[in-house]
């Protein structure tokens, strides 16, 4: 009976030690994957790798059917990113539509080198851009161009439109977030041709004529003006009163330009943006295009005009998917950011939030502008 | 001593399985965008930047400040100087555009995401 006894308490402790230590391991475990987990979620590096998608298919003579892109697939077609020296296969697998390149080198070479890697092998090639305004010149290190302000006629204009897109061209190049057409240049004291409306417009014209000859596409803005004001540096949110002296330029170059870019400014006026930053703003961009069907591209959205009008971010993706805005420029090196603010667009069309049609007008819009046929 | 050592183990292992299911469901569900930057999003009080070009220098909006100074070639500390930090641009010939961030401005464009140019 003793024996027994013994035996049955110490067959009960080692069970309970067992179950212990199987405590034990269970806690060791999953306290390892959740410090996994967080570390995987903080840094967001798994999101890359899990949605890279293939590429678009091309047909012969160009021709892209629009069935057989993916959703993902178009809702990067309308993002301009920030290409880098050490992220230019990272931006390459998430797909945009474009990338930004700024000054990457101090050289020629460093530019070309940059372009053709990351349109090697691609089926789309992206729309490679810059500002290439004259004095806000990413090739300074080695190549000046004339500042805006100081060009005084429509030749000048003009062969400052066809040396720059020479260069531009040169080095890969396609598209230029230039000329600027707001009258009056108050912080950079350089970017706009700093005249009335009328000359402003001219010498845009001519300068679109030079870029055009050098196969490189434009950008007029920040429409629909007054942007480029800083009375207070501390206020990001910027009101302005616009007269029609402001839109003039815009509507001058509506069938010249390639592009417009909104700006993030709220106005009133005879461009009147309902209390909301111009590139989400309905109003304005509907006036903006009873004359013009090119491409409408945002400003960067980082920045704190927009930002700041929205309390998150997925409101504010929504809304500029939703407004008529056909590429949105997203400079940041958070790409796993880039790939979530994809997944908030797609999920939003999946939920009715965002027409798909909408998102395939832009898409159609941006194929085209890159020389393809739309099925 | 050890039944209270496994409940105590059980609780904090139940605790770990729904920790683990929250962040396994945020990889897989792309939830709202979380809101904790918002502490330094938009404080900008302190920070400066000045943009000079030729004799030409103006006080400019910090956020456009950031979103320039991603597109120029270099960034340098400026060591002597006793209200910016630093200094970017893209040529080092004076008469073209250098940007003059203080520290609160640098700090800011980190951290709102610009991808600031690192010195060379």
């Amino acid at each position: 009976m003793h024996i027994i006894t013994a035996y049955l308490m110490d067959s009960q402790f080692k069970k309970k030690l067992k179950g212990v230590k199987a405590e034990q391991c269970l806690f060791a475990f999953l306290l390892i994957l959740v410090l996994f987990l967080t570390y995987l979620n903080v840094t967001g590096t798994y999101k890359i790798s899990l949605r890279g998608e293939g590429p678009i298919i091309v047909h012969e003579s160009k021709i892209i059917d629009l069935r057989e892109m993916t959703l993902r697939q178009k809702i990067s077609q309308m993002l301009i990113l920030f290409g880098q020296e050490h992220n230019l296969n990272d931006v390459r697998l998430l797909n945009p539509g474009g990338v930004y390149v700024g000054a990457i080198s101090a050289d020629p070479q460093g530019f070309k080198d940059a372009s053709y890697r990351l349109q090697e092998n691609k089926s789309v090639p992206f729309f490679i851009v810059t500002d290439m305004e004259g004095c806000i010149n990413p090739f300074s290190a080695f190549r000046t161009f004339k500042a805006f302000k100081d060009i005084n006629t429509t030749e000048e204009a003009y062969q400052a439109g066809l040396e720059e897109g020479q260069l531009m061209n040169e080095l890969g190049f396609n598209l230029n977030f230039a000329p600027v057409v707001d009258l009056e240049d108050y912080i950079w004291k350089c970017r706009s041709f700093n005249s009335g409306p009328v000359d402003v417009a001219e010498k845009a014209e001519a300068y679109i004529k030079g870029m055009h000859e050098s196969d490189v596409l434009v950008t007029i803005k920040h429409y629909p003006g007054k942007t480029l004001l800083a009375n207070d540096p501390h206020k990001e949110i910027l009101r302005t009163e616009i007269e029609d002296r402001d839109v003039y330029p815009f509507e001058y170059l509506s069938k010249k330009a390639d592009a417009v870019m909104p700006s993030h400014q709220i106005t009133g006026g005879v461009v009147d943006t309902d209390g909301k930053p111009a590139d989400v703003s309905n109003s304005a961009l509907n006036t903006l295009r009873k004359d013009f069907n090119g491409l409408i591209i945002t400003d960067d959205i980082q920045m704190l005009g927009l930002k700041k009008f929205y309390g998150n971010d997925a409101e504010m993706y929504i809304d500029l998917f939703n407004t008529d805005n056909d590429m949105i420029i997203f400079m940041t090196n958070d790409l796993p950011k880039v790939d979530q603010m994809v997944s908030i667009i797609e999920q939003a069309v999946k939920d009715g939030k965002i027409d798909e049609k909408r998102i395939d007008r832009s898409v159609i819009k941006i194929l085209t502008a890159k020389g393809y046929t739309v099925l | 001593m050890s039944k209270k050592k496994i409940s105590v183990l059980r609780i904090a292992n139940i605790i770990l399985i729904i920790l683990a299911a929250i962040l396994i469901l945020n990889m897989i569900i792309p939830l709202k965008p979380v809101t904790g930057g918002a502490v330094f999003t938009y404080e900008t009080s302190n920070a400066a930047c000045l943009y000079t070009y030729g004799e030409d220098s103006t006080e400019m909006p910090v956020d456009i400040c950031c979103n320039e100074v991603q597109k120029v070639l270099r960034c340098d500390t400026l060591i002597d100087d006793p209200n910016y930090y630093q200094v970017c641009y893209t040529s080092e010939n004076p008469s073209e555009p250098h940007y003059y961030l203080n520290s609160d401005a640098y700090n800011y464009c980190i951290l709102n995401g610009f991808a600031i140019q690192k010195e060379a």
